[in-house]
């Protein structure tokens, strides 16, 4: 190799860029260090850094704004003082990856579980199971944590006599009510529709001889699920423990919504990301925070190398070949209906229960006194208290909400187009270079956008409006769209990486030696085939953007941008009323599009795994 | 027209060479087996011809066009190269029915409306599939669906049309129905077929010749009969032919230009061929092997004889095994014989395609034929 | 190869950034020459009413392509601009209001610093410390003072200039509990007394996410917070605060109070606005609920006896009422800045619209009639039922830059270990 002439080299260069998947992997890797390696160094240096006179001050000894200093990590990871290091790290890091673990195991037992009796058993009324379950991952993760402590409060903890108490008088221990346990079940419950889209797409393709074959060889069921079943749904059970994890550790509004015991229980959680956060937005401790978010990233990092060994080229399993077997669905038997019916009643009542509390907030002036019923913050046309010309009470006259509205629809449809898009071409190009360290890098670089706190990541790009030669980009749509495609980006690349692994080489194969160019190979083979995965692939990042606040919030104009800034006015000027019935509205939406997707192409977020 | 030349194409998968510096020439409409064990190499040089995988180094030609050369930087995409490939999994898309599979590739040609028809049509009733035209793969069984693969690769008129293993899926009755549609469609269509199986009586069988190879480095190149009855190596000869051939541990003596001595089942006997034969790497105790194929062992007398170890009756042959010291001896007798178990046979050694092989490098000595 | 060359581009790029990177931060005004927004603060400060207003107008009219924008965390803001835009018909759909919270509005701050660029006209924000580290030091905000007679502004107010000064203090609901309920801070630590229903029942907002109530605790460990402390230690036990009794060493009072203020908080609340709004749910227990004072706004309760009547929130603090004159303090009082960045593109429109906010009529267009809200300037009085401002300033914690800055450190270690229950 060394002794080849350059123009040896231009030639090998040549041949290797005339194959898009490798075409697709350069492109995207310059792309993904720009967006994600930015932020990221950002990051990075600023832990080493003074960033700004407070924390010169807070570090003292003279040091100055922009000095390098190990400070931010000699002082949260190993300071004796009061115990600091202990308290502020180490004991919210154990506890937090505690709570995201069982939230994972929420997440994938529950998501798994559904995801297996909707694809391979013959349950009834698997249509309105699969629609209803991923409600609660459209819904705003603290809406489930806001439904939790609502249903389950009481008076014996001194906190309101919640839904529970008032059916059946039963008062739970407060560790039920906040603290770690909550805060993974809500959580888990978020996620879990999640682990139902991944794992049921590699359930619904997964050929049943598989299966057979075990059953044939007399292995119990527990067995065959076991040694066969879940082998076979591994990598996308580790993708969604990769994701379930990462966004559960730094979640901050449900351990800051949760996290309400009182000291002496001893059931008090404080959770890394609440720290992280009270570090960052304090001008003395910044470094400290972004110290924090390294030491999270590190953590996903550690999963991602783990699901990079596992799934490595040694378990690569192809399961759509093109030779097509028949799928066979599990009798339940008399199981049948008891299960139908303990299913739809829990997926129910997580899925529309905390609906219905939107819903009901929206409508009582003061919360749970029907008394006080109104329909004013849906429909008033009055105008509140210092509000803009457009904004009106009720949220359905107000034509800012509305132009917000169509802004986010537009911003959401647009950023899910190309998160959607580079998912999949980025699958495309993982799974047609399966060894390739090239492509390997590109898809975990894809993933790193995830693991970068959003306000973190918006002040990056925010830092970046301002500096010359960049200033066009202040407060445009553009950034917005650039931001939110690569944030999300991480949604989109793993569904599509999963669902390209998914089919064998030699289906593309076929169509090349057919004259099929790349594109039609692209849009009139692979696409098709596996439709209504990447469809999922991109309604996920449209659902995460059309709910998304901290990330834009720093780089829109005014809080008449967005339908989330918009929200966040209502509930600032006090309508909190009206704050609930946007939220309500932008489920709403959000169903609305999923459906008429999925009336478009057939496909929607959970036929990607309902069958047929 | 489309002769396919290999020189010196060598494929690493990082550290694993997966095919070493293979040279071969495939002329114009032949039929080439590639034979080997699994994991020789033959499926990558499949691909490499196909274009589906990037040689190391090396240089390919179909007819005049050299489509790949490691030096030149040259690398002709797959469809350029004018082939068909018939995959072991058949690759048929699941979501197209039997007609768009066929249709697909025809319509990237280019190909008006009504041909396209015309020559799907054609394929159907070729492969005798019309009534399955609108089915989904998935409604197939593996028969139909093989054919189907077979009617979409096909389809375009390939000049060359590689297949890797499409037989394997199928069942055993299956199998053989297919190979004898595949030699009549050799015949029919003009093309070069490139086929790549284990199976060595399946190569035995379809090719005009076959290219055996082994952990990436070719062993022999030659029509069936031949790689049958002048192997190259002690590999080749253990790999073609079943029963597989007796190798008797020998030693052995140059006496002449065209002669050995050997010691060889506690016999002596003298070797002779018609050519010039090898020089042995080493002299001493074994430092032979005597290949015989299991007809030239013939029973009912001889010089030579050993106990019935055990009978194999196959109704048009029978295999008999039969135990001289260590070494069990297989012989095929034409028709239904029977012996009783430790029965003592006399036997004879036959023929003029007896094979010597040095023992250290396993090459071919000598063929010729053995006088006790 | 390829490997090679991925690395290598990635490492360029990470240089080029932190080349970039470093830069940013070059010192770039070692100049005294003064900005044009300070040359125009300084012109406007020697102007009277009218030639300020002309100049606005000249300004506005000018630049026809500028909007006035101006940031603010409160939405009084948003009224004020209504009624300014009214009062100044010139200036009609010429502004824009944009609010942001203060974490998400500080980084909006550094980054324009940084990169020294537009931001916006007018800046309201809280935090004292930030303030005087990141936005005064380095001299990227500033002031304009109002002058004339209808201006009074203490000193101490004027540079930088407070527009608004706010409190959160202890309240609760005392149709039930009775109005004596809360009559000494130390209730709030947990000691036992049986008509005390302090214990375990004060609800607060988490100092981890709420940086005004981060603030108030490192202040109760102040000079002047500890003597406020000691004597009402004195009391409410009858005996002066001996050290040497306790079984932790505090360093001083302060430290003790907070620790066992924070150990007895029982109830966690996320927002203000929605404990304020639940506050007669409580009524049975009385809750002691330490809020901002304003949210009482959102106190719907009384709203429908009280709607028509102008006295809404005095009726409300009667109806729900508490002690203001608890011993030891009511609670925390903290300021709102109004000020100018320094890339300001419409300085005297700036300087007219904080002239105008510092005015009764401009007060009132924001805050008028809402209890909770004091003006800087102090000829404007609190409203109807709301001690004067300088009452809350006796009887709370006052914030206070200096103290902050000087032992945020050690304060907020020993709060995180509190907090830990530890």
């Amino acid at each position: 190799m060394e002794k080849k002439s350059t123009k040896n080299t231009g030639n090998a260069l040549r041949s290797y860029f005339s194959k898009p998947a490798n075409v697709i992997t350069v492109v995207f890797l310059v792309l993904l260090i720009l967006a994600v390696v930015l932020p990221l160094c950002t990051l990075l240096i600023g832990s080493f850094k003074v960033n700004g006179n407070q924390e010169a001050i807070y570090i003292g000894n003279g040091a100055a704004d922009g000095d390098f200093t190990f400070h931010h990590w000699t002082e949260l990871l190993t300071s004796k003082d009061f115990n600091y290091a202990e308290i502020k790290f180490w004991t919210p890091l154990r506890q937090s990856a505690a709570m995201a673990l069982l939230a994972c195991v929420v997440a994938v037992g529950f998501g798994g579980v559904v995801a297996w009796f909707i694809t391979r058993s013959d349950l009834p009324g698997k249509k309105f199971i699969s629609t209803v379950f991923v409600f609660p991952y459209i819904m705003p993760s603290w809406s489930m944590a806001m439904f939790w402590e609502n249903f389950f409060k009481n008076t014996a903890i001194n906190a309101g006599e919640g839904i529970l108490q008032s059916w059946t008088g039963i008062c739970v221990p407060e560790s039920m009510v906040y603290g770690l346990v909550p805060c993974a079940m809500s959580l888990g419950l978020h996620y879990a529709p999640f682990a139902y889209i991944l794992i049921g797409g590699i359930l619904r393709n997964m050929d049943a001889n598989l299966e057979e074959a075990a059953t044939v060889l007399k292995a119990s069921r527990f067995k065959i699920l076991y040694k066969i079943t879940l082998p076979i749904v591994m990598p996308a059970l580790i993708s969604t423990v990769l994701l379930v994890f990462s966004s559960s550790i730094s979640s901050f509004t449900v351990p800051f919504f949760l996290n309400k015991s009182s000291i002496n229980s001893g059931n008090n959680f404080i959770s890394i990301s609440v720290q992280m956060r009270s570090l960052i937005n304090t001008g003395f401790t910044k470094g400290q925070g972004y110290v924090v978010a390294i030491v999270l990233m590190v953590f996903s990092i550690g999963i991602l190398t783990l699901n990079n060994w596992v799934t490595g080229s040694r378990k690569s399993f192809t399961t759509v070949t093109g030779k097509s077997g028949q799928v066979s669905l599990v009798k339940l038997g008399k199981a049948k209906k008891p299960i139908a019916i303990i299913m739809t009643v829990i997926v129910a009542f997580f899925a529309i229960m905390p609906l219905f509390s939107f819903a009901m907030e929206s409508v009582l002036e003061v919360p749970g006194d029907w008394s006080t019923f109104t329909l004013r913050y849906w429909i008033s046309s009055e105008p509140f208290e210092g509000s803009n010309k457009g904004d009106t009470i009720g949220i359905l006259r107000s034509s800012i909400m509305w132009k917000a509205m169509g802004r986010s629809l537009l911003l959401s449809a647009l950023v899910s187009l190309i998160a959607g898009t580079f998912g999949i071409l980025i699958g495309y190009a993982v799974a047609s270079k399966r060894n390739s360290k090239a492509a390997t890098l590109v898809s975990n670089l894809a993933f790193l956008p995830y693991l970068i706190p959003s306000m973190s990541f918006g002040a990056v790009y925010l830092a970046l409006s301002y500096t010359k030669g960049f200033t066009w980009l202040d407060g445009s749509f553009f950034l917005l769209l650039l931001v939110g495609s690569i944030k999300f980006m991480p949604f989109a690349s793993r569904t599509g990486t999963n669902a390209m692994m998914q089919l064998s080489g030699e289906i593309e194969e076929a169509a090349i030696i057919m004259h099929a160019p790349w594109w039609k190979r692209m849009t009139k083979i692979l696409f098709p085939i596996q439709k209504s995965s990447f469809i999922s692939g991109y309604l996920l990042p449209f659902i995460s953007c059309m709910r998304e606040m901290s990330l834009f919030v720093l780089l829109v104009i005014s809080y008449q941008t967005l339908v989330t800034t918009v929200l966040s006015e209502y509930s600032r000027t006090g309508l909190s009323q009206a704050s609930n019935a946007i939220n309500l509205l932008i489920i709403v939406v959000v169903l609305v599009v999923q459906f008429i997707v999925n009336k478009l192409t057939g496909a929607s977020i959970d036929k990607g795994v309902g069958g047929n | 027209m489309p002769k396919i030349t290999l020189e010196h194409v060598t494929k690493r998968f990082d550290k694993f060479v997966a095919v070493e510096d293979l040279n071969m020439v495939i002329e114009d409409r032949e039929f080439i087996t590639l034979l080997g064990p699994s994991g020789c190499g033959k499926t990558t040089t499949l691909r490499m011809i196909a274009g589906l995988e990037t040689p190391t180094e090396g240089r390919i030609t179909i007819g005049d066009e050299v489509v790949f050369d490691s030096e030149k930087g040259i690398n002709i995409s797959p469809a350029k190269r004018d082939i068909g490939f018939l995959f072991q999994n058949y690759a048929l898309w699941p979501h197209m029915t039997v007609y768009q599979n066929i249709a697909f590739g025809l319509e990237n040609l280019k190909w008006s409306k009504e041909d396209i028809r015309k020559r799907v049509d054609e394929m159907l009733a070729m492969l005798k599939i019309e009534q399955f035209e609108k089915r989904y793969p998935s409604e197939l069984s593996g028969g139909q669906q093989q054919r189907v693969a077979i009617a979409r690769t096909l389809a375009p008129k390939p000049k060359v049309l590689f297949m890797d293993e499409p037989l394997s899926n199928l069942d055993a009755k299956l199998r053989l129905e297919m190979r004898t549609e595949l030699k009549r469609l050799h015949a029919d269509t003009d093309s070069t077929f490139v086929y790549v199986t284990h199976d060595q009586l399946e190569a035995m069988t379809l090719a005009i010749r076959i290219c055996l190879m082994k952990t990436g480095v070719l062993q022999q190149y030659d029509p069936p009969l031949t790689v049958y009855s002048d192997p190259a190596n002690l590999f080749v000869a253990d790999f073609v032919g079943n029963p597989t051939m007796n190798f008797i541990p020998a030693t052995a003596e140059k006496t002449g230009e065209k002669s050995y001595s050997i010691k060889a089942l506690g016999a002596e006997m003298s070797f002779s061929s018609s050519e010039p034969v090898g020089e042995l790497s080493s002299g001493g105790e074994n430092n032979a092997v005597l290949g015989i194929r299991p007809e030239f062992i013939k029973l009912g007398g001889g010089k030579l004889g050993a106990g019935v170890y055990a009978t194999l009756p196959a109704g048009m042959e029978t295999t008999v095994k039969l135990s001289m010291g260590d070494d069990i001896i297989t012989s095929v007798e034409f028709g239904s014989v029977d012996y009783p178990l430790n029965h003592q046979v006399k036997f004879d050694i036959i023929g003029d395609d007896i094979i010597l092989f040095d023992k250290e490098s396993e090459i071919k000595l000598a063929k010729g034929s053995v006088a006790l | 190869m390829k490997k090679v060359l991925a690395v290598l581009l990635a490492m360029a790029m990470i240089f080029s950034l932190a080349a970039c990177g470093e830069k940013k931060e070059e010192p770039k005004n070692d100049e005294p020459e003064k900005s044009a927004v300070e040359q125009a603060i300084e012109k406007a400060q020697a102007m009277t009413l009218e030639e300020l207003e002309a100049a606005a107008k000249e300004e506005l009219e000018a630049n026809p392509s500028l909007t006035f924008n101006a940031d603010s965390l409160t939405s009084g803001i948003k009224k004020a601009l209504v009624k300014f835009e009214e009062k100044y018909p010139w200036a009609a759909g010429r502004t824009a209001y944009n609010s942001k919270k203060g974490s998400e509005y500080q980084p909006k701050l550094i980054a324009a610093q940084k990169a020294d660029s537009y931001i916006a006209d007018f800046v309201m924000i809280q935090d004292a410390s930030f303030l005087k580290n990141a936005m005064l030091d380095t001299g990227f905000l500033l002031s304009y003072v109002p002058q004339g007679d209808e201006f009074n502004i203490a000193e101490g107010d004027q540079v930088p200039l407070v527009g608004v000064t706010f409190n959160k203090v202890f309240m609760y609901d005392n149709t039930t509990v009775g109005a004596d309920q809360l009559q000494n801070v130390w209730q709030m630590t947990g000691v036992d007394g049986a008509s005390l229903k302090g214990v375990h029942n004060v609800s607060y907002q988490n100092p981890l996410g709420e940086d005004i109530n981060m603030n108030f605790l490192i202040m109760l460990t102040s000079p002047e917070s500890c003597d406020r402390l000691a004597s009402a230690y004195k009391s409410y036990f009858g005996t002066d605060y001996d050290p040497s009794k306790d079984e932790v060493t505090y360093q001083n009072i302060g430290y003790k109070f907070v620790a066992e203020f924070i150990k007895n908080v029982g109830y966690w609340h996320s927002s203000d606005s929605k404990e304020i709004k639940q506050i007669n749910t409580y009524a049975e227990d009385g809750r002691i609920i330490f809020a901002g004072l304003c949210k009482l706004k959102d106190y719907e309760y009384y709203k429908a006896d009280y709607k028509d009547t102008d006295q809404y929130y005095t009726k409300t603090v009667t109806a729900a009422g508490w002690n203001t004159q608890v011993e030891g303090f009511d609670g925390f009082v903290y300021n709102m800045w109004t000020l100018i960045p320094k890339t300001a593109q419409l300085p005297y429109t700036s300087c007219l619209f904080i002239r105008y906010l510092l005015s009764e009529e401009g007060f009132n267009a924001g805050w008028g009639g809402i209890l909770g809200y004091y003006s800087g300037n102090q000829n404007i009085s609190s409203v109807e039922g709301d001690p004067a401002l300088s009452v809350w300033k006796e009887q709370c914690v006052v914030e206070d830059v200096n103290y902050i800055d000087s032992s945020y450190a050690t304060v907020v270690k020993f709060i995180n270990m509190q907090l830990a229950g530890k």
